[in-house]
């Protein structure tokens, strides 16, 4: 059975919606930016969402005086925009809803916190109330208006494809006929002093895969895509979800094995499962963190699977930040548009290729190309791998 | 046509006495001799503790290499590990921090301590979504098998703190309700030498409001089953002593299974978001040791949003 994506949402440091992420792009224009989101000790650019969520509210036509996590707010933005975008009427058929985070509502419950610290009677109950990962997909859920299947997928990076799979996999397990799917995770004080804490976080503005790379920006936002079954579609969708893979490196609990094994085999699963050929892939949307091993490790796979024909590839992180529970909700909808209008997408700052692989990423904006088929790659915690390919459709 | 899905192997940590206690702790076993690597045992905090060495415990008659899932599930993920890192956040003002906590703070650190450990280098996903979080891991796992694997490992994990209690009382959730925690692991394998509990079903609906749309939802479960309602030899329960929740239960007994076998379990584990795992394990269990039982309906309600059915069948 076929699944195919057709409708996209996207809210990110480089703009809300769709239109606006690309002509960011279009325009060379990144997020990075200092914190301004809470009060930090750190002092490291991210890609943070530039409104404040009361005016996300206002745009939402929530409520002022309800209480949200900035996670179910940007949720909501780029859930409803997908939604609207496929013109899927909910009630016609078997919706469900898939979301993905890596910290919930982390954003209010480190408020709460610190007056509870202080005294255990203290703190306000509903800073706290949207602390588990569960909140956000039932608030979005609701603001959608979806009752069916809806349900959270936590696996740190690589939660969204996860997300993105599992949609796919209950429409082809006649559990569902369309589905929204992607992620949503806000920026926090929890997050950033953790990967900091890890000594992974780049003072300077990141530089994926280049030589010089010396670690990650944090971003924040929220991707979805809806896909459908054959039997409901009603419009021309943008492409089809061909080929995916999870695959556990095992290797280490944050660390990526020096070969690439696990980024090696989710790639190579999602392309033999699509069955296309791999001399017909592309572009690649990659990983590409900015980490020394991350990037090393993801080149060395490419370099395992296509040898001396790799296809275009980059790393949109640059622009957005590494967006965690979100990524893969964004950059799959990066990536359908690469398929549907043949877009490449620039990778920012980068100057010398890896000694050891040589890659060399497109580093401008380019639309209209022929790009049949492109592979997306998130890796995460826990050792978790995933791939995605989208392919164009020509025949329906 | 759907692969069936046979419960062939099971494992459980849960609280055993609990007599009039408001907050129950599972009953742990002797950790060194499950988790025999001293260094990742010493950094597990106890959710990780009780979620891999039941994992292990559940794999013992397996290698590695037959496992083609890890599926986890887990509502509030590992909070001690969250609040140790939080704490030491607002105590050192962000400066010379710790990073185990963070690492192991995420949801997804039990299932990727038992790829890591066992070496197992197969699909690995963690789903936590309050009451759903274990139903979504079970529907996973029959998808798995549906779609050609042969031995998944599917299980859920919850660890209960002070912090945690406390919030939960102050929010008012516990009026009546004993809180608890647990681990439980299942191998669900496409073939059975011995005829072992069959998962048949599993449906996931939010709030409804609605005890006629449930009754609805539960009839239309058991037919898709082939099943009518007299067919189900034990309803399971996810009675928790909450006096206007209990009462959806109740009605769903009276109206819809007036000749059943009721049974609950939250008594005995406590309620948590995937107390579910453990009805599981409990009604395979009694589908194992008693003869005249062949299909146990689990229906369980998470605050009255989260509503689940569970049917779990032998053939006799």
């Amino acid at each position: 059975m076929r699944i195919f994506v057709t409708g996209i949402g996207v809210v990110s440091g480089i703009g809300l919606g769709v239109e606006e992420n690309i002509e960011a792009f279009r325009h060379m224009r990144h997020g990075m930016g200092k914190v301004t989101l809470f009060p930090t000790e750190l002092s490291v650019p991210v890609s943070e969402v530039k409104f404040t969520n009361e005016e996300i509210k206002k745009n939402l036509a929530l409520q002022s005086n309800k209480t949200y996590s900035r996670t179910a707010l940007l949720g909501m933005l780029a859930a409803k925009e997908a939604l609207n975008d496929s013109q899927l009427d909910t009630s016609s058929c078997r919706v469900g809803f898939i979301s993905s985070t890596s910290v919930g509502g982390m954003d209010l419950s480190e408020n709460f916190f610190i007056q509870f610290k202080e005294n255990n009677a203290k703190g306000r109950l509903r800073e706290i109330a949207s602390h588990d990962c569960g909140d956000s997909t039932e608030r979005i859920a609701s603001y959608l208006g979806i009752q069916g299947f809806v349900t959270t997928v936590s696996t740190a990076c690589s939660s969204a494809a996860n997300a993105i799979m599992l949609g796919a996999r209950l429409i082809k397990n006649d559990h569902l006929d369309a589905v929204i799917v992607g992620g949503t995770d806000a920026l926090c004080k929890f997050t950033l002093n953790g990967f900091n804490s890890l000594m992974i976080l780049d003072k300077e503005h990141c530089r994926p895969l280049d030589n010089s790379r010396a670690g990650l920006n944090l971003g924040e936002g929220a991707g979805y895509l809806v896909l459908q079954s054959q039997k409901t579609i009603t419009q021309q969708p943008y492409c089809e979800l061909s080929g995916y893979a999870n695959i556990n490196e095992a290797y280490h609990q944050t660390g990526s094995s020096p070969e690439g094994l696990g980024a090696y085999m989710s790639m190579n699963k999602a392309i033999l499962q699509s069955g296309v050929p791999e001399e017909s892939i592309d572009y690649i949307n990659l990983h590409g963190t900015g980490t020394p091993t991350n990037d090393l490790s993801e080149s060395k796979a490419i370099k395992r699977i296509f040898g001396e024909r790799v296809p275009l590839l980059s790393s949109v992180k640059a622009f957005i930040g590494h967006t965690l529970g979100a990524s893969e909700g964004i950059e799959a909808a990066y990536s359908v548009l690469s398929v549907y209008k043949g877009i490449v997408y620039p990778n920012l700052n980068f100057v010398h290729p890896i000694e050891e692989t040589g890659l060399i990423p497109v580093t401008r904006f380019q639309e209209g190309l022929k790009i049949r088929h492109v592979l997306s790659n998130s890796f995460g915690f826990g050792g978790n791998n995933s791939s995605l390919l989208f392919s164009s459709v020509e025949d329906i | 046509m759907m692969q069936k899905c046979y419960i062939n192997s099971v494992a459980s940590i849960h609280p055993e006495e609990n007599e009039g206690c408001s907050l129950v702790h599972a009953c742990e076993p002797d950790y060194k001799m499950i988790i025999t690597n001293a260094g990742l045992r010493r950094r597990m905090s106890r959710i990780i503790k009780m979620g891999v060495a039941c994992a292990l415990e559940s794999m013992k008659h397996y290698s590695s290499s037959q496992i083609d899932a890890v599926i986890t599930a887990t509502g509030l993920g590992c909070l001690s590990d969250t609040e140790k890192f939080m704490n030491a956040l607002i105590d050192n003002e962000e400066r010379m921090l710790n990073p185990t906590p963070f690492i192991q703070s995420t949801p997804n650190t039990i299932g990727g301590q038992i790829a890591l450990l066992c070496q197992i280098h197969a699909y690995n996903v963690t789903y936590t979504h309050r009451g759903f979080s274990f139903e979504t891991a079970l529907i996973d796992a029959m998808m798995r098998i549906n779609e050609g694997d042969e031995h998944v490992l599917v299980g859920a994990m919850e660890e209960i703190n002070e912090t945690s209690h406390l919030i939960m009382k102050r929010m008012g959730l516990l009026k009546g309700v004993k809180t608890g925690e647990g681990a439980q692991f299942f191998v669900i394998g496409n073939e059975s030498d011995e005829n072992n509990p069959q998962l048949k079903g599993v449906e996931i609906f939010m709030t409804l409001g609605s005890e006629e749309l449930l009754e609805k939802k539960i009839n239309e479960f058991l037919a898709f089953y082939g099943l009518n309602k007299e067919d189900v030899d034990c309803l399971m329960t996810g009675k928790n002593g909450h006096q206007r929740q209990d009462v959806i239960y109740v009605n769903i007994e009276n109206r819809l299974f007036p000749n059943a076998f009721y049974s609950t379990f939250k008594n005995t584990c406590g309620e948590y978001q995937t107390a579910s795992a453990f009805a599981v394990w409990k009604a395979t269990k009694m589908l194992n040791e008693d003869g005249m039982i062949k299909n146990v309906l689990i229906y369980n309600h998470y605050n009255n949003i989260n509503h689940s059915l569970i049917l779990i069948s032998k053939d006799i």
